[in-house]
C-alpha cells in the first residue's frame, strides 16, 4: 500500500501510486455523492471538455487489498510533472484561478459544485491547469453557501492580489504557509483606497472581519442564523470574483533578464552553434522529460522540443523571463511548464509529517537536465563550491548539457566586478574533472571560436 | 469615479452587515464556521445587481454605437 502522501484530508477516498499507475479508492464516506456524480454523466461530461483528469474504471480484482474498505476505484493517467501553487508564476496562478472558477460555475450548471477550493487540487499539463480531484464534485444543494470560499481566497486571490497591486511576489510567504496567505494578515496591507472595491470588502475584509469575530467569540458564538444564497447568486459571486482577477495583471517591472537576449555576450554564430550542440544532445537522448535549469524565456526549452523532447520543465528565480516563457508556450500550447526555482533553495519536502508536499528533489523525473549559463551563477554569485554545483546538477537526470562560462568570460567578470576572486578552483580543468567523475562526457566543443565550453554528460553504465 | 463610488457605497453596506454575520454548516469536509453564509448571501446579491448592470450597461452602449454607426 502506497497512499499519496498529499492525499488524506477528505475522507471520500485517497490517492495511491501501484507499479507506476495513479489509483484512487473511493471509500463509503464518498461512494454515494461518488455514484451521484458518475451516473448523471458530469465527469464524464467535463472529462471530455477538458476541465478535468482522465478517470477510467480499473478492474478491480487485486487491488482491495491495496486500500481495504475501497468501494470503488478510478485510474487516472500519470501527470508528467507535479508543481505547486508556489513554484508557479503569475500567469500561472491566475490561470489556474479562473480555472477553478469556471469549472465551479459549469458545475453549477449541471446541478453539481465543488466541496472544497485548494490551489492543490490544480496541475499543470504543458501551461493548461488541469482540475485533479474527482471527489471533490458533490450534488448542489439549493441554497447552500459556497464552502470553499475562505480556502480559494487564501490559496488563489490573496496571492494575486498581493502581487498585482502590492508588486510583492507570494512565493516566500505562500511557501512557508502551505495553506496560503490569511486574509487577517492580508488586510493589515490594505489602505483605505485599497479597501474602496467590492472584491476587497466580500472576498478579503470580510472574511478577515468575519475570522476575527469568530475568534472573539469562541464558545460564547451565538447559534447560527439560517440564512439564503441562491444559486443565481452564487454564480453571480463567483462570475463577478473570475472577472476580476482576470483583470488582474502585474505591474510593469523591467526584469533583470529583460536586455539579456540583446545584451548577453553572444553574437548570432555563437547563439547558432550553441543551439545546434544542445539539438544535437537532445536528439542523442530523446528524453521523454527535460529539466531547463536557468530556462529564461525559453528559448532553448524551443530548441529542446524541436529536437525531440517529449516534456520540458522550464525552471528560472526571474519572474519576467517566467512570464514570457509561460505566454509563449501557452500560445503555442506545447508541453513546457515554466516553474519558479531558486537552485540555492528548492522546494523542500512539507507539510503534514514533513511529506505532503514532495521537495523538488523528490519530483525530480528528468531524463535529461539542461543548464545553460547556469553555472557561474552558483560558484560565484552563490559561492557553492564547483564540485558541489556539478554534483546538484548531473544529480538532477542521467544525461545534459552543461556550459561552462569561464572566468574571461564577460558575464563572469561582472559577477567579480564588485568583489575579490576568492574561487582559484573555478576552472575549465577542474570543471571536466568534476563532471568526468560523475559521468561520461559524451561530447565537448566551444561555442564558437574561444568561446564558452560546453559538453554533454551521460551518468548511465 | 462613477465607479469608486459605487464601489465605496457597497463596501459601507457590506462592512454593516457583518454585525449580521453567521455561519451555515457545510456540506464538504471544511470548517463550515470559516465562511460566512450572510456574508456570502450579500456578497451574492450585490454580484448579481452589478453583473445585471454590466450586461444591461453593455447592450445600451451598442444600441448607442448601433445608432453612430
Amino acid at each position: 500500500m502506497k497512499f499519496d502522501a498529499g492525499s488524506f484530508r477528505d475522507p471520500s477516498g485517497r490517492v495511491l501510486r501501484h507499479d507506476n499507475r495513479v489509483l484512487r479508492a473511493v471509500f463509503d464516506a464518498g461512494a454515494t455523492q461518488f455514484r451521484a456524480a458518475k451516473d448523471s454523466g458530469v465527469l464524464d461530461e467535463m472529462i471530455a471538455q477538458g476541465w478535468l483528469l482522465p478517470a477510467d474504471t480499473p478492474a478491480s480484482e487485486g487491488l482491495d487489498d491495496l486500500a481495504p474498505g475501497a468501494v470503488h476505484w478510478l485510474e487516472h493517467p500519470v501527470l508528467d510533472f507535479v508543481s505547486y501553487p508556489y513554484e508557479w508564476c503569475f500567469s500561472a496562478l491566475k490561470a489556474a484561478a479562473v480555472h477553478h472558477l469556471d469549472f465551479h460555475i459549469a458545475l453549477l450548471g449541471r446541478g453539481f459544485t465543488l466541496s472544497d477550493a485548494t490551489a492543490y487540487n490544480i496541475q499543470f499539463r504543458g501551461t493548461k491547469p488541469v482540475f485533479i480531484d474527482h471527489l471533490s464534485i458533490i450534488a448542489y444543494e439549493e441554497g447552500s453557501a459556497w464552502a470553499g470560499q475562505r480556502q480559494f481566497g487564501m490559496q488563489f486571490l490573496n496571492p494575486l492580489y498581493l502581487w498585482a497591486k502590492k508588486g510583492i511576489a507570494p512565493h516566500a510567504w505562500y511557501r512557508g504557509s502551505m495553506e496560503g496567505i490569511e486574509p487577517e494578515e492580508l488586510v493589515k496591507l490594505l489602505g483605505l483606497k485599497d479597501r474602496l472595491s467590492f472584491t476587497v470588502m466580500a472576498h478579503i475584509v470580510g472574511p478577515a472581519a468575519f475570522a476575527r469575530t469568530r475568534v472573539a467569540e469562541g464558545l460564547e458564538a451565538k447559534p447560527h442564523r439560517a440564512a439564503h444564497l441562491p444559486k443565481h447568486r452564487l454564480i453571480a459571486m463567483l462570475t463577478s470574483l473570475r472577472d476580476y482577477i482576470a483583470g488582474l495583471s502585474l505591474p510593469g517591472e523591467k526584469t533583470v533578464w529583460d536586455d539579456y537576449a540583446a545584451n548577453n555576450s553572444y553574437d548570432e554564430a555563437r547563439r547558432t552553434a550553441k543551439h545546434g550542440f544542445v539539438a544535437e544532445a537532445v536528439r542523442q537522448a530523446a528524453p521523454a522529460m527535460l529539466f531547463d535549469i536557468g530556462c529564461n524565456s525559453g528559448e532553448f526549452s524551443r530548441t529542446a522540443l524541436d529536437a525531440g523532447a517529449r516534456n520540458v520543465v522550464g525552471f528560472d528565480f526571474d519572474f519576467g523571463a517566467l512570464e514570457r516563457a509561460f505566454a509563449q508556450f501557452d500560445q503555442a500550447n506545447a508541453p513546457v511548464l515554466p516553474l519558479w526555482l531558486d537552485a540555492t533553495n528548492p522546494s523542500p519536502s512539507q507539510g503534514w509529517a514533513g511529506a505532503e508536499r514532495k521537495s523538488m528533489q523528490d519530483r525530480a523525473n528528468a531524463d535529461m537536465v539542461l543548464a545553460l549559463a547556469v553555472i557561474h551563477h552558483l560558484a560565484i554569485a552563490k559561492n557553492i563550491p564547483l564540485d558541489m554545483a556539478v554534483d546538484w546538477l548531473m544529480g538532477l537526470a542521467p544525461s545534459g548539457v552543461i556550459e561552462f562560462p569561464s572566468k574571461s568570460d564577460p558575464m563572469v567578470q561582472q559577477l567579480l566586478r564588485h568583489r575579490p576572486d576568492i574561487f582559484p578552483h573555478y576552472t575549465e580543468d577542474a570543471f571536466l574533472q568534476h563532471v568526468s567523475a560523475r559521468g561520461k562526457i559524451v561530447r565537448q566543443d566551444r561555442i564558437g571560436e574561444g568561446g564558452r565550453l560546453i559538453i554533454a554528460y551521460d551518468r548511465r553504465g | 469615479m462613477k465607479k469608486t463610488f459605487s464601489d465605496m457605497l457597497i463596501a459601507v453596506v457590506a462592512f454593516i452587515a457583518f454585525s449580521v454575520a453567521t455561519t451555515t454548516p457545510a456540506h464538504a469536509y471544511l470548517d463550515g464556521a470559516t465562511v460566512s453564509m450572510a456574508l456570502q448571501a450579500l456578497t451574492g446579491a450585490v454580484a448579481s445587481i452589478l453583473l445585471f448592470g454590466k450586461i444591461y450597461w453593455t447592450k445600451l452602449k451598442s444600441v448607442f454605437k448601433r445608432q453612430q454607426d
